[in-house]
């Protein structure tokens, strides 16, 4: 079990260890969850997502993490913060935020509570200027969840991505900066 | 924009000027007044309260603005209407809030106050349903909502570890036009 990152109410995100490969394959590389992430991944491909997470966190101190339950200990999720990773991003400074559930975890806001505190976390302490994240129009919950976090669609980043099929494309993208986020934005709030 | 201003028997609703800032905090940045408000607030979060407060003037026309008192002019608190963003709550309600300095309390100025903007939500800003947010520690807080005829809204809850680790759950209130209209506090 590698350190804890972030804590939340319910939530620990940690960094991912050598032995996380297997769990990830079975909790979190299924078809619910990867239905609008291009399906059930190839192990090789998730450890490569490991290996370029710990990669990141090395060098920039922030990257994708497992998303823990505090009570019971299990893996519920993946999510972080990376620079922007796509290729065909017209991006690639931004910083970017992702995340997957676990199947049987949905609708309890876990995805919500992990992601204010990695946004937190990326202006607090990693100094991001403006934070993205990229999603498909048809993947409702997801775009959702971005807007509920006081992001804004940014049409201009759009992007194909020839990789995949046309129903999820193009991708699209939702920004907040660091000053959206401070105003509240969802920043530290008094109930005013 | 012209400054906005409501009177009320004792009070007035009125915008923000500059010199409120500082008077604000040093009456209301006290230990009795945070209690159930996520404690004394550091400069970051003043900074940031008032940048809120500010926009929500900008953006929707409503505020939590200050509460004064006519008869000395002195500066009680905030009182107002937000459209509802915190975290984990739901999003773009109207809001009525409120926060008064400690030796305000006890004597119905926040209900003058609360009774005044909900007032102004169904008339002046159209609204249909107004929530009001708190912690169930606060009894004070959620006391007067009732008193105010709203009533609980358990589905609008939503956890919050922010303002009670003990209870890590912020309680929501509401009242529709007709159930203000029936109250018998409409003004």
């Amino acid at each position: 079990m590698t350190a804890p990152v972030l804590t939340t109410a319910r939530l620990v995100l940690r960094q991912i260890g050598e032995d996380d490969l297997d769990p990830h394959m079975t909790l979190l590389n299924t078809p619910a969850v990867m239905q609008h992430l291009g399906g059930v991944q190839p192990r090789e491909v998730i450890a490569a997502k490991h290996a370029a997470s710990r990669a990141s966190f090395a060098a920039h101190g922030f990257g994708f993490m497992l998303m823990t339950e505090r009570g019971s200990g299990e893996i519920v999720g993946h999510c972080g913060l990376r620079h922007v990773a796509h290729p065909l991003a017209p991006n690639p400074e931004d910083h970017e935020i992702g995340w997957v559930v676990r199947e049987d975890r949905w609708r309890r806001g876990y995805a919500f509570e992990a992601m204010r505190a990695v946004v937190d976390w990326g202006f607090a302490v990693h100094r991001a200027p403006r934070i993205a994240a990229i999603t498909t129009q048809i993947n409702t919950g997801s775009w959702r969840l971005m807007e509920k976090l006081g992001m804004i669609r940014a049409a201009a980043l759009d992007f194909n991505d020839p990789a995949m099929s046309p129903t999820y494309n193009p991708a699209i993208q939702y920004v907040v900066t660091r000053e959206q986020w401070a105003r509240g934005g969802n920043g530290d709030r008094r109930l005013d | 924009m012209s400054e906005f201003r409501h009177d009320t028997a004792r009070l007035a609703l009125r915008d923000w000027r500059e010199e409120d800032w500082d008077t604000f905090w040093a009456v209301t940045n006290t230990e009795p007044v945070m209690r159930w408000l996520g404690g004394v607030a550091d400069a970051a979060t003043r900074a940031a309260a008032r940048a809120r407060l500010e926009g929500y003037r900008r953006d929707h026309g409503h505020t939590f603005w200050v509460v004064e008192r006519r008869e000395d002019g002195a500066l009680l608190g905030f009182c107002g209407l937000k459209r509802s963003n915190q975290a984990g709550g739901p999003q773009g309600m109207m809001e009525v809030g409120w926060r008064l300095r400690e030796d305000a309390w006890g004597q119905g100025y926040a209900k003058e106050a609360a009774a005044a903007s909900l007032d102004l939500a169904f008339g002046q800003f159209g609204a249909h349903e107004v929530i009001a947010l708190t912690v169930m520690r606060n009894r004070p807080s959620w006391g007067l909502m009732e008193r105010l005829g709203m009533e609980r809204r358990e589905d609008l809850d939503f956890p919050s570890p922010d303002f009670d680790a003990e209870n890590p759950v912020i309680i929501a209130y509401s009242i529709t036009r007709e159930g203000w209209a029936a109250s018998g506090l409409a003004g």
